[in-house]
């Protein structure tokens, strides 16, 4: 893990500087001037994390989240007057100047856990283009119901759910299916330009959504949840008008 | 909680030279009285925190009229005095800022072991934020006054935010709290916070001789 820190006051810096070689973590970069830090937003996005101060002279931390850094960001400030402001910046954490190691620790341990999805995400995405390119122009796939091989045309399936070791199929206008399978098995089956997973136990048909909330989907007239996980990718693949 | 002195002496010409010791440190209260009859009642009124007498002082003396008060107490005296006494320390007149600032700077205003908790107890660490502070609080100590003269507020608002998570590490909760509202408030209420900087440096001044 490294990280970058963008903080006028050296005592932070160096106080920072300790906790981080106590556990391994690469300093890339400190900025103690913020002019500079924001001038070099873009190199921002090579660390694991920024720890940003909010004040500081001619620009504040804030100026520098306007600019929407691609990478996560732990606040320092000596106060907690600006900690609401800072949460609506989606930052990892806020920590109150001063802090101790188990504190420091903690924002730590909040940073790893919104980077291990990012890369599982990342990790996905080669092998999901290629299902997309290897499934995009199959209009239907055969399933098994009771030993019997039934067709089952894409275009009218509008969701998959998972129930244990089974599925079930929901069809427009017809008797749903229930498959012995997985919903990984049915993912790699289905052309995903066209399907996408929205949670753990949901594929849903993009054609098919009705509406979107934040933390719900409207398929067909199923409201479906959508896990905080898969929403970014949800929303990638939708053509939205701002 | 700013330092307040209360001096106790009835000679004319040693209250001119408190004046006079006094005269450009705007960040020590203080008051002289006559004799000792309004002691207790000053210091718990208006919150004294030393007591300075260039009158005659003994224990049995400090026992009548102190009634209990606890405050650091020092007594001057002349270069033939010699001192008698428990309770209470002396030093030889004439009263210099050093006499004074040596006396106030006795009492203990910061503790280390927040410090010493946060730097997980590495020496090495200790001494290397030690060092930090006392290099922040020399350069604001020396910078301050000028910057107080020239009301540049923005400039005393940034120095004093970063200051107060060192007073919280040094257990300086009075200072600690002092530099908050200066930080919070000087902008609005420039005049009562650059008086409140002015409180602050002398704390500033004590830590920083504790910390060496």
């Amino acid at each position: 893990m490294n990280c970058i820190i963008i903080d006028d006051d050296t005592f932070y810096i160096e106080f920072l500087k300790n906790y981080c070689k106590k556990v391994n973590i690469e300093v890339k970069a400190v900025y103690q001037n913020s002019v500079i830090a924001l001038q070099e937003i873009s190199k921002l996005s090579d660390c694991d994390v920024v720890f940003l101060d909010i004040h500081m002279p001619d620009i504040s931390g804030f100026d520098i989240l306007k600019n929407k850094p691609n990478t996560q960001i732990v606040i320092l400030s000596a106060d907690d007057a600006n900690a609401i402001k800072a949460f609506d910046y989606n930052v990892v954490d806020y920590l109150q100047k001063p802090f101790e190691f188990e504190r420091f620790m903690r924002a730590i341990n909040r940073v790893q856990e919104r980077i291990k999805p990012a890369i599982t995400t990342e990790q996905q995405t080669p092998a999901e283009e290629k299902e997309v390119s290897t499934n995009q122009n199959i209009s239907s796939i055969f399933v098994n119901v009771n030993k019997k091989l039934i067709k089952l045309n894409i275009e009218d399936v509008y969701a998959v759910e998972a129930k244990g070791d089974y599925v079930l199929i929901k069809l427009d206008d017809k008797d749903n299916l229930i498959v012995h399978s997985t919903l990984k098995r049915i993912k790699e089956k289905l052309p995903l330009h066209i399907f996408t997973q929205v949670h753990r136990s949901y594929i849903v048909n993009l054609k098919k959504i009705v509406d979107i909330e934040d933390s719900t989907i409207v398929v067909n007239r199923d409201v479906i949840p959508i896990s905080k996980g898969n929403r970014a990718s949800l929303m990638a693949k939708l053509d939205i008008l701002n | 909680m700013p330092i307040k002195v209360l001096f106790i002496t009835n000679n004319e010409s040693l209250k001119s030279s408190i004046h006079e010791v006094l005269k450009n440190n705007l960040g020590i209260k203080y008051l002289i009285i006559d004799n000792f009859e309004l002691l207790t009642s000053e210091i718990k009124d208006n919150n004294y925190t030393h007591v300075i007498s260039c009158n005659k002082i003994n224990d049995a003396l400090l026992k009548n009229y102190s009634n209990g008060i606890t405050v650091p107490i020092l007594a001057l005296i002349n270069e033939t005095e010699t001192a008698e006494n428990s309770t209470f320390k002396t030093a030889k007149l004439p009263l210099t800022y050093t006499t004074l600032f040596s006396f106030l700077s006795k009492t203990p205003i910061l503790a280390y072991g927040t410090l010493e908790s946060y730097a997980m107890n590495d020496p090495e660490f200790i001494t290397q934020v030690k060092g930090l502070i006392i290099e922040e609080f020399e350069a604001n100590f020396k910078e301050m006054p000028q910057l107080i003269i020239n009301k540049d507020l923005t400039e005393i608002k940034s120095k004093t935010h970063q200051m107060v998570s060192k007073f919280a590490l040094l257990e300086m909760n009075d200072s600690f709290e002092l530099s908050k509202e200066i930080d919070l408030n000087i902008l609005d209420e420039p005049e009562k916070q650059l008086q409140n900087m002015a409180y602050l440096l002398v704390d500033i001044e004590i830590a920083l001789t504790q910390l060496k």
